[in-house]
């Protein structure tokens, strides 16, 4: 009895001259190099233009950066139309194919046939042309069909959660008290076993005990913090070292309430004044006083047409605007952050690159980025270039040489198993390590985002026009405390807020993460 | 199913050697193999099983001598091999039906198709269907068509081995390798297992190299048994040689039971006594190479 010839064997070959071109990698790569010669010429891109002329553009431009990253971007430029004319090729190849099985989805694509054979072929090509042209259409009809429906599951879900909630809320209140009588007694409970075990090794604290010990040495620091500022206050009522809570309030509300008002000058160099109010509360009060006397027919053509909506027009609130001009730096930042996993990847994966790449790294990694400062200013003048360059070179290396291990630490099976099913280089390295390295790079990514704030601050601490570190640094020296409090507090909240979406996008998206 | 004289040599190890810094693993290894046989390979701890496999895979090249398939020289890893390994054989972040469709993407998308698909889906929604349903008859045949959805870290050791066979399988390789894929189960399944790797082999005819440290599995399985080992006298010599290539004598298919009769027990003990005892230093000219596409590898001491 003799087995069938495995056919697909035929075809194995296609698999080792597939075509190498990452697609979508090449794009992300182009943009980032974009949004490089966007900082490095500080001229408006003109996308469709630029494309086309990116030769006359290396000849202008003297800046020795510049021309490398137009070398590199042209570079990936003619990777881009290579692949477009080779996919062009590729489609139009298929025509000249004789399918030899019947019945199979594998199409054959490297058999020639006989010229009736290909004139069938594309004779049935464009026949069933409108047909496809019809299932295309019928499958983006469906999409769109589905859409009500997927609404209206969303809303369905919303609505089964508040369903869900308690409906006898008097109920609810009914029980409190003995909520808080059976808390305080379990907390009495924990607490004698606190006493009993504090000194153990193996025991689980309680949840009300845990909560409780946790706050302790906030309320402390809080305590001695009120302490301090009452007994300065009491020598001197002007102090502004420790403001008091209502100075900490008042700073609050004028960080993030008051506009950061441009004055504006007239021919003779005075200043223009015009008759809006200096403060969001004066405004408040005009707008308020002129709803009494019947200015306005109700609340909310008070809040359009009224003096806090020109107040509010004139500018922006501070915090605003140094948060706006820190966000811009640090995503900019992030996106070579980002193109620094893929060097890492490469260094992990490609023994070549990683002889080359990995001892660089390696020195570049030790160079402490805070000292390079002052090289950066002089190199890169100013300007926004110089301290995204700063955080890149600060935080960048840790990040390639993290994605390095981690792509170290994929076990060789994995590829071996890769390669027994058909996967070429790249597809090993981007469909098999990529995937598996990708979480644990986002936590690297997750937990150095304080020193990409670290560095962030230490750059626009030096020179800049906005920015929560700028900001910080200016007041520093009025000791306007009351105005550093809420932007500590803030670029506090800003990293947290930061650090769960990055948690929780990696524990939803990657559930098999440390389950194995 | 019983006459394999017929066909025709899938896979051919002529004198092969490995040797790593200078410590000789195996030592002038020869073997055929012919296609649909089930070939089981015991041996020792650390006599080269899993060095031989590797080379057969392409993973290492011989330090001597020459490994072929199809009468061309393998030098890597392809599709015409594929392999079931013991651990880290599917991948944690695809699920189960994913994870045997993922060959079947690999080979008929390219790089650039599988980011297509995530932007236009209703693209290549025909062809996935294809792939789909091919991935679900295999499923179907392992039985695990209801865990289709579940990650690897959610199913068992046994079941994790059951859809690392239909990921190799359904590559349709030439030779399916297998390095321990019942090394880390339980008795109760291992047996289930060998069951069920037994029947999938008489349905599909696959040739079949599997490599086991139990003795009771290996003659249970294969239809020829071949045993490594490195203990014997051989004048200061080091490395694995085949000690014994033998046809192993019942019918298919082959009930459980064949394990507790008195010819079963013999032959094991036999072989126990031959090539796994290291006590027993036995001379190079009394190895039991029977089987009818054995090559002469013995080469006798002084020549």
């Amino acid at each position: 009895m003799q087995t069938k010839p495995n056919k697909r064997a035929l075809f194995s070959r296609w698999s080792t001259i597939k075509s190498m071109d990452p697609f979508i990698h090449t794009v992300v790569l182009i943009m980032v190099f974009l949004v490089l010669a966007f900082f490095v010429r500080k001229v408006n891109l003109k996308w469709a233009s630029d494309v086309l002329n990116w030769p006359t553009y290396i000849f202008q431009k003297s800046n020795f950066l510049s021309i490398v990253f137009e070398l590199i971007y042209a570079y990936y430029f003619i990777r881009v139309v290579r692949f477009i004319i080779r996919k062009l090729k590729h489609s139009v190849r298929f025509l000249f194919i004789k399918d030899t099985r019947e019945g199979s989805f594998v199409r054959p694509r490297n058999l020639p046939g006989s010229v009736w054979e290909v004139s069938k072929k594309i004779g049935g090509w464009i026949a069933n042309l409108p047909g496809k042209i019809w299932e295309g259409i019928k499958s983006i009809g469906r999409w769109i069909v589905s859409l009500p429906g997927k609404t209206w599951g969303l809303i369905k879900g919303i609505g089964r959660w508040i369903a869900s909630l308690p409906v006898n809320t008097w109920g609810v209140f009914r029980r409190l008290p003995r909520f808080f009588s059976g808390e305080l007694v379990g907390l009495g409970k924990e607490f004698l076993e606190m006493i009993r075990n504090f000194y153990r090794l193996r025991t689980t604290p309680g949840r009300r005990i845990s909560l409780v010990l946790s706050l302790i040495l906030f309320l402390v620091c809080i305590k001695l913090y009120y302490n301090t500022s009452v007994e300065r206050h009491a020598e001197n009522s002007q102090d502004k070292l420790v403001p008091t809570g209502e100075q900490l309030w008042n700073g609050f509300k004028k960080t993030i309430f008051e506009v950061n008002i441009k004055e504006k000058y007239d021919a003779n160099g005075e200043v223009i004044n015009n008759n809006l109010p200096k403060t969001f509360r004066e405004a408040l009060d005009r707008d308020k006083h002129a709803l009494a006397e019947g200015k306005f027919e109700n609340k909310w053509k008070m809040w359009m047409n009224g003096v806090t909506h020109d107040y509010l027009k004139q500018g922006e609130s501070l915090l605003w605007l140094d948060t706006k001009a820190s966000g811009m730096r640090i995503l900019i930042a992030m996106v070579f952050i980002f193109a620094g996993i893929y060097v890492g990847l490469f260094m992990g994966a490609f023994p070549y690159a990683e002889k080359v790449l990995y001892r660089f790294v390696l020195f570049f990694d030790k160079i402490p980025a805070l000292a390079v400062l002052p090289i950066l200013f002089i190199v890169f003048g100013l300007g926004e270039t110089a301290k995204i360059a700063l955080i890149v070179i600060g935080v960048a290396p840790t990040i390639i040489l993290d994605t390095y291990l981690k792509v170290k630490e994929v076990h060789d099976e994995q590829l071996v198993k890769g390669m027994t099913m058909g996967a070429s280089q790249p597809e090993i390295v981007f469909r098999i390590i990529f995937p598996q390295i990708i979480p644990k790079v986002l936590d690297t990514v997750r937990l150095n985002f304080k020193a990409v704030i670290l560095f962030l601050i230490a750059g626009e601490a030096l020179a800049a026009e906005a920015g929560i570190g700028y900001r910080i640094f200016v007041v520093r020296r009025y000791m306007d405390m009351a105005t550093i409090f809420p932007y500590v507090v803030w670029i506090s909240v800003l990293a947290f807020i930061v650090d769960m979406v990055f948690r929780t996008w990696i524990s939803k998206k990657y559930q098999w993460l440390n389950k194995q | 199913m019983e006459n394999y004289i017929d066909r025709k040599y899938v896979l051919e190890l002529f004198n092969a050697y490995q040797q790593y810094s200078g410590r000789v693993i195996l030592n002038d290894i020869s073997l055929r193999i012919r296609k649909g046989e089930f070939v089981t390979i015991v041996g020792p701890t650390g006599c080269g099983k899993s060095t031989m496999l590797r080379m057969v895979l392409g993973s290492e090249r011989p330090s001597k001598g020459i490994v072929t398939m199809d009468e061309h020289l393998i030098k890597r890893p392809d599709r015409r091999r594929g392999i079931v390994f013991q651990k880290y054989s599917l991948f944690d972040f695809m699920n189960v039906r994913d994870n045997v469709t993922f060959g079947l993407e690999l080979e008929h998308f390219n790089m650039e198709d599988h980011y297509l698909q995530k932007i236009f889906p209703f693209l290549y929604r025909k062809k996935m269907k294809q792939f789909y349903e091919e991935a679900d008859r295999f499923l179907d045949k392992v039985g695990l068509l209801q865990h289709a959805y579940k990650f690897p870290h959610q199913l068992s050791g046994g079941q994790r081995q059951r859809v690392a066979i239909a990921q190799a399988m359904i590559m349709k390789p030439q030779i399916l390798l297998m390095d321990e894929p019942l090394g880390a189960l339980d008795v109760g399944t291992r047996e289930a297992m060998q069951i069920f790797i037994h029947d999938l082999w008489i349905q599909t005819e696959q040739t079949i190299l599997f490599i086991t440290h139990d003795l009771e599995e290996a003659i249970f399985m294969g239809t020829r048994l071949i045993v490594l080992s490195q203990y014997y006298k051989n004048g200061g010599e080091d490395g694995s040689r085949i000690v014994e290539d033998i046809k192993i004598p019942w019918p298919q298919p082959r009930p459980t039971t064949i394990k507790h009769t008195q010819q079963f027990n013999e032959i094991m003990e036999g072989i126990r006594h031959a090539g796994l005892d290291p006590t027993h230093l036995h001379d190079i000219n009394e190895f039991n190479i029977q089987h009818e596409d054995a090559l002469c590898s013995v080469r006798k001491f002084g020549e």
